[in-house]
């Protein structure tokens, strides 16, 4: 089974007869599915509508900002987009994006399994999220919701006139489905792994799944309950949160924030995956230091749980445990820092070609780069006071997570569309989308960075007049942005019915996925349980020469 | 699988090791005790200490149901490793959360260490910050909702 | 008994091992979110411990130590009925099993009666937080120490009532498996080689009387030496 052939097919490749998506085709039979293919499937489509939604407010927020007065629409209309925008791209969007979308798609081939541990708790998770979603529209429907997606009290509890608690058993629904699709995942890598698939045979990007899992397992329940204390205060009026009694708003901050900067690892983590696969393969090299990828993972998802203060230092939290946060913040940095370092060695001397996967993952790493250099500004104290709350911040966690998790989202799915469809993308269009995201993202997010450094606050409607510059040049480049996106579903879907048939193997990728029909069978492995004799990342440098210059 | 490893290797059924009844009265019977044992330290005062009992005391019957209520004891390394896991994070959500409380109160200016934790801010006001006043004005400009 | 591993093992799973270590473990990752769960509930009480001890005493002493110690010792017997229905499962004595599992439910809900008490108690003396409470010292169930302050106290309670409501949920949505089990026992479902359901569902009831074990010193014995 295991034999690894790295000649490409010869043969104009074919769509095999039957395969996962085929076998039975009423709507029931997705809707009630329970193998973890289908799932990613329902994922991919639920995910992408909920990302055109959250785009929608996304240019909804950058029209408004053309001008410095607020010409079209007033401060509690905009105070309404944007925090739908942020609270749907980060619970509906980003969150469960890799994760539930090429992770439940690939991890189990990826590690030679025939399913996920708990096939119905994953179909429980999607029905979770969609419940979520509903209520999320619910929301929308009902006049929105103006909190900022953090729902920070008193204003959630007492002041806000919106849809608070309806969108908090949102994001509670959501946060439920996520721990699921967490202990799946690692019940999954520790019993599901075929004969020989050894913890250091496995994919960076199985590993890069373990480690969030690990967060969203610890870390999203207290998030849950503290988000159920902010419901119960606003329902009956009273609770822990509220100072006229001498509760504490700080502590709701606290218990957020242990959730909430943790779930920023949980959205970039499985991007780190998903371009340590990509990286090694376009460029025809070993992955560059396997071990050390492997392990600052796991030291990402747990320095990560140590940092969250460093939200707090502007909210009285004693100077004294900001000092320690910041410390930690900074440690935090190292196995990013690792990782890219990595990456980069990687492509050293490797034979680099551009398709649009390897695109996406070097925009990734240049994104991710400024992103990770800035959260170093912000995470001193000093800085962190003129910085804070302004759109400094906005751009530094935009390029962690649009350049970084959006990036590695668009690079997974180009990566492995032909593995989930069975065809192939027009090569040429996608290449030009994935520059033109790279492009747009830096135009509509860089400017921001000198916008908050010259003190223009976030989440403010109008701004003094001469911000208004880097407020055109940015929803200019949001535009060209939209553009790159938009060019995405289009090219994609068309691929579905006319796309080449791609083969099993069309980037002569290794790893267990590349080596099964596309799209797979329902029990993916068509020959019996696969035995590992390989690491996924025996590439050699040229073809042709084989196995003379291998990596031994 | 490779993880596999029992503490005690007689009476499997299928890889899994069946708990004598026994075993369980007797775990229960030390848990009553322990109860007993909380109530009656509870009525004792022991200064700060009442606290630190309590809570001993408390950890003490949650490992006695966990390894053989539970039978994490006789069940496999992985599983060890992950009752020990969840019950440490526990310990860091309190441990890097509680030192805020504690040092909230610290002054920061060095003066100030002997004196009260109050030390006096000046309070400026809005025309030492125009870019502020500004703001205020452009948004009153506007439709006037930012103001607020 | 003459029942075979593979025709309960699942279609994913290579063997009845594998299937069996799985489910642990993951029943194990879902009571470590239950702990998440609940600490951030254990963190907010600590910190206002801390800040408003007064208000912590007094509160503490208006509870029922009777009733708390009361419960405490069913939740006790309920553990051991659960952990006998596991045992009886596993050597298959069905009969046997389904009065264990009618025995703990019976406990739980007997827990549940005594708890609905103590809150009507609470309810009659204006000591659910909200615009009705309101702590009369000269007619307390118990004495004032120090001096706390109305809203301290309402802190208090707010935190009383939600972590034993949360703590009673548990027991409703176990009581509510339990019927389930109950009704799979009677039809004859568990067999020495399939019981894993009965097993897990002891984890999640043996780990919601360790929440009790802490909250009943937390709540109930916090300023009982006056």
């Amino acid at each position: 089974m295991s034999s690894i052939t790295l000649t490409p097919d010869i043969a104009p490749a074919v769509m095999p007869k039957s395969h996962y998506a085929n076998v039975r085709t009423t709507v029931m039979s997705w809707l009630f599915t329970v193998d973890h293919k289908r799932i990613a499937i329902l994922y991919l489509i639920s995910i992408t509508v909920f990302f055109a939604v959250g785009g929608l407010f996304a240019s909804l927020i950058r029209i408004e900002l053309l001008t410095p007065k607020g010409d079209f629409m007033t401060g509690d209309t905009y105070n309404k987009v944007f925090t739908l925008h942020g609270v749907i791209m980060i619970f509906f969007f980003l969150i469960p994006s890799v994760p539930a979308t090429l992770g439940n798609f690939a991890l189990p081939i990826m590690i030679g399994a025939k399913d996920l541990a708990f096939p119905k708790i994953n179909l429980l998770s999607w029905w979770l999220y969609m419940l979520g979603g509903v209520l999320a529209v619910v929301v929308l429907l009902r006049g929105g919701l103006e909190t900022g997606w953090t729902f920070y009290p008193p204003y959630s509890t007492t002041f806000a006139t919106s849809q608070v608690t309806i969108a908090i058993l949102a994001a509670f629904l959501a946060g439920f489905s996520s721990i699921f699709t967490g202990l799946n995942f690692i019940v999954t890598v520790h019993k599901m792994r075929a004969p020989g698939m050894t913890w250091f045979r496995m994919p960076l990007f199985v590993w890069a799944h373990y480690a969030t899992s690990i967060i969203q397992i610890l870390g999203t329940p207290v998030v849950a309950i503290t988000l159920v204390l902010v419901a119960i205060e606003r329902v009956w009026g009273v609770g822990i949160f509220n100072p006229q009694i001498g509760g504490d708003p700080i502590l709701f901050q606290h218990l957020f924030w242990f959730y909430s900067h943790p779930a920023v690892y949980v959205m970039i983590l499985p991007g780190m995956g998903v371009v340590s696969e990509v990286i090694p393969c376009f460029s025809r090299k070993r992955i560059f230091g396997y071990e050390f990828i492997a392990f600052s993972s796991m030291a990402i998802a747990i320095i990560g749980f140590l940092v969250w203060g460093h939200h707090l230092y502007v909210s009285t939290q004693s100077t004294y445990a900001g000092m320690v946060f910041s410390l930690l913040t900074f440690l935090v940095a190292v196995p990013s820092a690792i990782k890219v370092f990595n990456w980069t060695a990687t492509m050293y001397k490797g034979e680099i070609t551009f398709e649009a996967p390897m695109i996406y993952a070097l925009g990734f790493i240049g994104l991710f780069l400024v992103g990770g250099l800035t959260g170093l500004v912000l995470a001193s104290m000093a800085n962190d006071i003129h910085f804070h709350d302004t759109y400094f911040v906005v751009a530094h966690f935009h390029y962690v997570m649009v350049g970084g998790m959006v990036m590695a989202y668009m690079c997974g799915l180009h990566f492995w569309w032909p593995k989930m469809t069975g065809r192939m993308y027009p090569g040429l269009l996608a290449t030009i989308a994935a520059i033109l995201v790279f492009v747009g993202f830096n135009f509509t997010f860089f400017p921001q960075f000198i916008l908050g450094f010259l003190g223009m606050p976030r989440r403010y409607h109008s701004y003094v007049e001469e911000f208004q510059i880097l407020n055109i040049m940015s929803t200019m480049g949001a535009s060209v942005l939209g553009l790159g996106y938009g060019m995405q579903p289009f090219y994609l879907l068309w691929s579905l019915f006319k796309g080449e048939p791609a083969g099993d193997n069309p980037w002569r990728a290794k790893g267990l996925e590349w080596q099964v029909p596309s799209p797979p069978p329902t029990f993916n492995f068509p020959d019996g349980r696969p035995v590992v004799i390989e690491d996924p990342y025996a590439y050699t440098i040229d073809v042709k020469e084989a196995d003379s210059v291998a990596q031994h | 699988m490779s993880t596999h490893s029992h503490a005690h290797a007689e009476d499997h059924s299928h890889g899994h090791y069946i708990v004598p009844l026994r075993n369980y009265v007797i775990n229960a019977s030390a848990l009553a005790v322990l109860m007993f044992l909380t109530i009656a330290a509870s009525y004792v005062n022991l200064g700060s200490m009442n606290a630190f009992v309590a809570i001993a005391i408390a950890v003490t019957k949650a490992v006695l149901i966990v390894l053989f209520f539970m039978n994490t004891y006789y069940s496999t390394r992985l599983t060890w490793v992950f009752v020990v896991l969840s019950f440490f994070w526990l310990m860091i959500l309190f441990g890097m959360f509680l030192p805020d409380y504690f040092a909230r109160d610290f002054a920061v200016q060095p003066d100030a260490w002997d004196s009260a934790p109050s030390a006096q801010l000046e309070v400026l006001s809005h025309d030492q910050f125009p870019m502020d006043k500004r703001v205020v004005e452009a948004a009153a400009g506007g439709h006037g909702e930012a103001a607020h | 008994m003459s029942h075979s591993t593979d025709s309960v093992v699942a279609h994913h799973f290579e063997d009845y091992e594998q299937q069996t270590e799985s489910a642990m473990l993951g029943m194990w990752l879902f009571l470590a979110q239950e702990i998440m769960f609940f600490g951030g509930l254990f963190a907010a009480y600590m910190v206002y411990r801390m800040k408003y001890p007064d208000a912590w005493a007094t509160g503490s002493e208006q509870l029922d130590i009777v009733l708390g110690g009361f419960n405490t010792v069913v939740l006790l017997l309920s553990s051991v009925t659960m952990a006998s229905s596991v045992w009886c499962a596993q050597k298959g004595k069905n009969k046997q099993l389904i009065w264990g599992l009618i025995a703990t439910l019976v406990l739980g809900f007997v827990f549940l009666f005594v708890k609905y008490f103590e809150y009507k108690s609470k309810f009659e003396h204006h000591l659910v937080p909200g615009t009705h409470f309101f702590f009369d010292a000269a007619h307390a169930t118990g004495p004032v120490i120090g001096s706390p302050t109305q809203g301290q106290l309402q802190l208090f309670f707010c935190l009383y009532f939600i972590m034993t409501g949360m703590h009673a949920l548990h027991m409703i949505i176990g009581a509510g498996i339990l019927i389930w089990l109950i009704v799979l026992a009677m039809r004859g479902y568990f067999h020495p080689q399939r019981y894993m359901k009965i097993e897990l569902f002891g984890f999640y009831w043996h780990f919601v009387d360790i929440v009790w074990v802490f909250l009943f010193p937390l709540l109930y014995l916090l300023h009982r030496h006056g």
